[in-house]
């Protein structure tokens, strides 16, 4: 049988050990990256929605210092990205991210994201459920602004955009401010 | 007692000390916990729609929903690694044999004994078949893409074949590249060290309008040789130029379209022993050859989607693949066409039903060699292959049970129908723990070298079967005996019936566990039965005739294990048992009872990695034609991949890559003839990767 001498392994070892203490113990301090998860962005985004829309008095009724926010997907990891939203103030209400199965129910939500994780007879069937109803429904489907959801993610150039369409809000008696509708891609329902 | 058990006690040894330097680095940073995640919600709207958006994919979550052994090799875990190649990339999924014979060669197989010309293993690059009908294998050295453009690697163990078709025996491979709206803007890597000797790497993606996006990539690399136990160099190095672009359209809301495409060239050199019916000293019958195989390859793929409705839609795939391979035994060149219609449809409420046709034609063109040992009739062939499959998932309750059943059914020209049928039951009793079970067959049709190939695969002079008494002994002018592998036209196709068990449980996002438990019956396996001897006047033929004698059962353990136990520390563990009594029949070698794979990702500070890769594989052993017994025993070896990365700005990444580093080398596999068994040594590389 062939056996080798084994050489001295250790230098390269040691090197790359003295080379992690040596550049860890010189590094300057973190740099802001501009760059964002993409769940982790959109759940910024949904915050500043958040904030520029507003509900019609009476639906704060049973939970008068929250504001309810419903996260449809497949698992629960969809949550811990838009944990970074739970407990933010929006004036004097707090926001509360709940996470909601495929199978699950949106009653209570005043903001409902559905992912598109799911599938579309579960995606239509949010939608028929929140219909006419005080919900700011977001979504991240191609044809989702014209299908019954008020504001749809999409992306250009590796960067989120979001299309509104103006005439579901009012349905869904919401109004929400004019200077965001000038940022976003208006979808003319039918 | 194994002559690698020293050399691995000092592994242990070694092991141990460089884990109290890597808790050393730790300690110097005990606040480090990446706990200074970048708040984003202070940002404006404005300032959000100004932020590049870096996203996970989705598939990868709902395949845990699948009732199969998947494992996923994301993008993070392929840079992660320090890999540089796709082979060694997939050391990290459990149930694997990853074996890298020299430099440029690889045997790769799932559940099963290893060989480089392992044969019931599907890759797919993107949509593509990678797996060679010449030989039933793939060629890993010269499959490769831009790998920071990879979104991820599926790989199924077990049986795939009622999707994918004959030859998804013991797994199925896929490597996905990124949809082109992911890859936007420049990205250059360059680097080097003593076995990646240098390579460099660029990529540009743009957008066209709305709805269309667009990359090309070029690549290139230049790996030095490995040596020899006896520590001469194997003069194996080789070279590799790549390009390719891909576009993606979504030119309504209901269809997309992708096309994309690559060439390559490489140059790969490699010492061969090979056999040689003239009788010399000190060589015997064979003769000694420094080949320089020339390789290269093109290919482009179509992809149309449609959505018919939101319940409907169908994908129509359509590709070519040419390939060139120039070696001192085989000159090959083959031309494939395949085109590919699915379609999927909900039925109801409880139905998904997908259903598809396959059409492909493969063209191959043998040439004389310049050694002349692989002989193929006819030498040139044209094959088609036609399929169609149909599935159908019912979910028996809802998000509870659910039944999944179909077959394919597929017409090739060397067994005619094959019919490949599996029921798959999973069962989520809870929605974070789900079981799944599973029986299914699935068949490997003959390659063409089994087919219609004669292999000279030695000359040995009057073997010791013979020996003094025999009435060839001649010590003075020895007798060649010719040890010759017949292909056989008559040959079936090899079946598989498997069992498999599994088991996910998700705990949270933070801790997984996968396990699957398989029973594999394999029948009709190909095996090379010794006819009678002739006696031709130069020497003896001794022919070995390609039937299907042979079969075995394997069984085997899965485990895969993720874990992030801090903020700053994730595990994920691989681990695999393997018991099987293929090697009975003397066609492959035994593989490792056992592989272990723990990878440790630490985030030393959010500009800072270090990540430990500690792999183990047991003893095996290899069909070896050039040794007394015919095998060539591997001994097991322990060995450790660390990488260490800096981020000085968001855009550029400085890493420095240690790989093997535990002993000076170590043979991890043999080809079964012609090379000599080489080592896999000691690697370091640094690299710069600049994105813009």
């Amino acid at each position: 049988m062939f056996k080798k001498t084994i050489h001295n392994n250790w230098a390269l070892v040691i090197s790359l050990c003295l080379w992690c203490l040596g550049s860890s113990l010189l590094l300057s301090d973190k740099v802001f990256a501009r760059e964002g998860e993409e769940y982790a962005v959109k759940a910024a985004f949904i915050l500043n929605f958040a904030k520029v829309t507003l509900w019609p008095e009476k639906i704060f009724a049973d939970s008068p210092a929250t504001i309810d926010v419903g996260l449809v997907g497949e698992d629960e990891s969809l949550a811990m990205a838009f944990k970074s939203i739970d407990g933010k103030q929006v004036g004097d209400r707090t926001l509360r991210v709940r996470f909601i199965p495929p199978a699950g129910d949106c009653r209570g939500c005043e903001i409902l994201f559905v992912s598109n994780a799911i599938d579309r007879a579960t995606l239509l069937r949010f939608l028929t459920a929140v219909k006419d109803q005080p919900v700011l429904i977001i979504g991240e489907t191609p044809d989702f602004a014209r299908i019954g959801g008020i504001i749809n993610f999409i992306s250009k150039n590796g960067r989120l955009h979001f299309e509104i369409n103006p005439r579901e809000a009012e349905r869904h008696r919401l109004k929400i401010s004019s200077r965001i509708l000038q940022l976003a891609n208006i979808v003319e329902g039918d | 007692m194994r002559s690698g058990t020293g050399k691995n006690f000092q592994g242990v040894k070694k092991y141990k000390l460089l884990c109290a330097l890597a808790s050393l680095v730790l300690l110097q940073h005990p606040t480090v916990s990446g706990a200074e995640e970048q708040d984003l919600t202070g940002l404006s709207i404005e300032e959000l729609m100004g932020l590049k958006v870096t996203s996970v994919s989705k598939k990868v979550q709902n395949l845990s929903d699948s009732a199969a052994a998947i494992f996923v090799i994301t993008n993070d875990d392929l840079r992660k690694s320090g890999v540089t190649n796709i082979p060694d990339a997939l050391r990290m999924v459990p149930g694997i044999n990853v074996a890298r014979i020299d430099s440029n060669k690889w045997a790769v197989n799932s559940r099963s004994a290893n060989s480089r010309f392992a044969d019931k293993l599907l890759v797919m690059i993107d949509g593509r078949s990678v797996y060679t009908p010449t030989y039933s294998g793939v060629y890993w050295e010269v499959q490769d893409v831009m790998l920071e453009d990879i979104d991820r690697i599926e790989v199924i163990r077990g049986p795939g074949a009622t999707l994918w078709g004959a030859n998804a025996v013991n797994g199925v491979i896929n490597i996905i590249t990124r949809h082109a709206a992911d890859t936007l803007g420049g990205l250059v890597s360059l680097g080097g060290g003593n076995q990646e000797q240098a390579f460099a790497g660029a990529r540009y993606g743009t957008s066209f309008g709305e709805n269309s996006y667009g990359r090309f990539y070029a690549k290139g690399f230049a790996r030095d040789e490995f040596q020899y136990p006896t520590g001469e160099d194997a003069d194996d190095d080789w070279d590799m130029a790549r390009g390719g672009f891909r576009l993606d359209s979504s030119l309504t809301t209901k269809d997309s379209f992708t096309l994309h495409g690559d060439i390559y060239s490489g140059n790969i050199d490699q010492q061969m022993t090979v056999p040689s019916s003239v009788w010399s000293l000190p060589g015997g019958f064979s003769s000694f050859i420094e080949d320089d195989t020339n390789v290269s390859g093109k290919n482009m793929v179509a992809l149309w989607e449609h959505v018919l409705s939101s319940e409907s839609k169908f994908t129509l795939q359509a590709y070519y693949d040419g390939t060139k391979r120039n070696e001192a035994f085989v000159k090959e060149e083959r031309d494939s066409f395949d085109v590919e219609l699915q379609h999927l449809i909900k039925v109801g409420e409880r139905n998904d039903v997908v259903w598809g046709a396959r059409y492909r034609s493969s063209h191959d063109d043998f040439s004389p060699a310049d050694v002349s040992i692989v002989t193929m009739d006819p030498d040139s062939l044209q094959d088609s292959l036609y399929s169609v499959f149909l599935q159908d998932e019912i979910m028996l309750a809802r998000d509870r049970f659910w039944l999944t059943l179909g077959s394919k059914l597929e017409h090739n020209d060397y067994t005619g129908f094959e019919f490949q049928p599996s029921v798959r039951l999973r069962w989520a009793p809870q929605s974070n723990h789900k079981l799944w079970t599973s029986v299914s067959r699935a068949v490997r049709t003959p390659s063409r070298v089994e087919d219609d190939g004669t292999v000279l695969a030695a000359i040995m002079p009057f073997p010791d079967s013979f020996g003094p008494s025999s009435p060839f002994y001649n010590p003075l002018t020895p007798v060649p005996v010719m040890i010759q592998m017949l292909g056989n036209n008559d040959l079936e196709a090899e079946k598989l019936t498997a069992y498999e068990l599994g088991y996910r449980f998700l705990v949270s996002h933070d801790f997984s566990l996968d396990a699957a438990l398989f029973y594999n019956d394999y029948d009709k396996l190909r095996k090379f039965e010794p006819q009678d001897t002739a006696f031709t006047g130069t020497g003896i033929v001794q022919t070995k005739l390609a039937t299907n004698s042979g079969s075995a059962a394997s069984k085997g353990l899965e485990l895969a294990l993720a874990w992030q136990t801090t903020d700053w520390l994730k595990l994920d563990l691989a681990y695999s048992y393997l018991d099987s009594n293929m090697e009975l029949d003397r066609q492959v070698g035994e593989e490792p009872q056992y592989q272990a794979s723990l990878r440790g990702f630490i985030n030393l500070r959010d500009d800072l990695d270090l990540n430990i890769w500690l792999r183990y594989v047991g003893s095996a052993s290899a069909v070896y034609l050039l040794s007394q017994n015919g095998l060539y025993t591997i001994d097991e070896y322990a060995t450790c991949d660390l990488r260490l990365a800096w981020r000085p700005v968001a855009e550029i990444e400085l890493s420095l890559v240690g790989q093997n580093l535990l002993d000076g080398g170590h043979v991890e596999f043999v080809q079964e003839t012609f090379t000599l068994p080489t080592e896999v040594g000691r690697a370091v590389y640094g690299k710069l990767t600049y994105k813009f």
